[in-house]
């Protein structure tokens, strides 16, 4: 690293810091920056700063958001007796991009892992039981599946159907466009016990 | 490296790996690399779930090994579908990582974990998770001394204590020991079986619930005294025993 001048090492250990950003990469990306004009390297610097100044998290679901409340939260054409419940901002884009899903959400920040310590409180989860008023009909776990996932939707599962709510799980089936013989044996389980009639 | 294992662990690396924790029956608990395994249409994304009990075909590293292929022979989905046997079989799964180090056969060891797996599909986690605290001590050579006095070495019979130091305190000796914990006769007999029976008939025994608590609570001290850290599945798994049961899981 010595061999790059100061600020060119500084700039390749800062993208080190970036997830899935090695030594490597991060020089051949700090090249690149050094070779943008002046005014798109301002451009992505002041990208970044505005960024990291203007999200927050919405005071109501807990999504990013550069407005309190988001604009999913704001909008009054949103169904309220729906609230789907994810673990993470990204799953939120995910459920939007299908635009199958006209309620609002709640994003957890994560899931019960009981093998990694994580419980309940440390979830926003005494946040979406606040939610829970009369308006809300149904709960619809979008939680992942896995076994952190299956577990965050367990717990929820107990603590919201005794307040009289609808609480539903994101159907488990097979990726559109597979072939049969590949889809292992659990997947295909479950897709057999959620068949529907055509 | 080829054979059988259970999933104990999984974490995330990089944008769609995994490294994967599994006690194998040949190779001890291993730790490997399952490349791509977060890919929703990746072969190896179900075989490397945690419990799943597979046949995977390994590749040696210097450090990480790689998982080449796997095939599930039991995927255990009744402990993702119900909340206490999913706490349960973490309890497990932790413990038994927790005690072991890495690529130290024992054959038994992994015996004893499909059997505690196998009584808790039926229902049975609490004696599962009893019977492989004790044999799990015993196999790693921190087996309790259970039918005679810690402290003077006599043959003991009734009115017995427990120390979580090692043993049983016989009723002359116990104002010698600090922190005695009750021990039934039943709840003795019962610790006798488990030490003393071959895993695969666990099953027919049915103590009763006030045996198994006095052995809860016994082999916790008795696991604290041996491990420096509290388990992290513990509070979880207390948690969920608090919540009421409400027939939706």
């Amino acid at each position: 690293m010595s061999r790059y001048p100061k600020p060119m090492a500084r700039l390749i250990e800062e993208l080190t810091r970036l997830p899935g950003i090695g030594p490597k990469t991060a020089q051949r990306l700090s090249f690149f920056l050094i070779g943008l004009s002046k005014e798109e390297a301002h451009n992505l610097a002041s990208a970044i700063m505005e960024a990291k100044e203007k999200i927050t998290f919405c005071s109501q679901c807990f999504q990013l958001t550069d407005a309190d409340p988001c604009a999913i939260c704001a909008d009054q054409r949103r169904d309220r007796s729906i609230i789907c419940v994810v673990e993470e901002p990204k799953d939120v884009i995910a459920i939007e991009r299908t635009r199958e899903f006209n309620g609002l959400y709640h994003v957890l920040h994560g899931a019960i892992s009981p093998l990694e310590g994580i419980g309940p409180d440390q979830l926003r989860i005494p946040e979406l039981m606040a939610r829970l008023g009369p308006q809300v009909q149904e709960v619809l776990l979008a939680t992942d599946p896995n076994v952190e996932g299956e577990a965050t939707a367990m717990y929820l599962a107990r603590v919201i159907k005794p307040l009289g709510i609808r609480v539903t799980r994101m159907a488990h089936g097979m990726p559109v466009g597979s072939d049969l013989e590949y889809v292992d044996e659990v997947t295909l389980g479950k897709a057999l016990e959620g068949r529907r009639e055509l | 490296m080829r054979g059988e294992g259970i999933v104990l662990r999984v974490r995330n690396m990089g944008e769609a790996d995994r490294v994967v924790t599994i006690y194998t029956a040949h190779y001890g608990k291993i730790r490997a690399v399952a490349r791509g395994a977060r890919r929703v249409r990746n072969r190896l994304l179900s075989p490397t779930q945690v419990f799943t009990h597979g046949r995977y075909l390994v590749f040696p590293g210097k450090g990480l090994h790689t998982i080449s292929q796997a095939e599930i022979v039991n995927s255990y989905q009744e402990f993702r579908d119900d909340l206490e046997k999913m706490a349960y079989a973490s309890y497990i799964t932790e413990l038994l990582d927790s005690f072991t180090e890495e690529e130290l056969p024992s054959q038994e060891l992994f015996m004893l974990l499909i059997a505690a797996f196998s009584l808790g599909t039926h229902g049975r986690f609490a004696l599962a998770a009893r019977a492989f605290e004790v044999r799990l001590m015993q196999e790693l050579g921190y087996a309790p001394q259970l039918h005679h006095c810690l402290g003077c070495g006599s043959a003991v019979q009734e009115n017995l204590r427990f120390s979580p130091e090692g043993g049983v305190v016989c009723p002359r000796c116990a104002p010698r020991y600090r922190e005695l914990l009750p021990l039934s006769n039943g709840t003795w007999e019962l610790m006798k079986r488990l030490t003393e029976w071959d895993v695969s008939r666990f099953g027919i025994l049915h103590p009763s619930p006030v045996a198994l608590g006095e052995l809860e609570r016994i082999m916790r001290n008795y696991i604290d005294f041996r491990l420096d850290y509290p388990l992290k599945s513990l509070e979880f798994l207390e948690t969920v025993k608090a919540m009421p049961k409400d027939g939706s899981d």
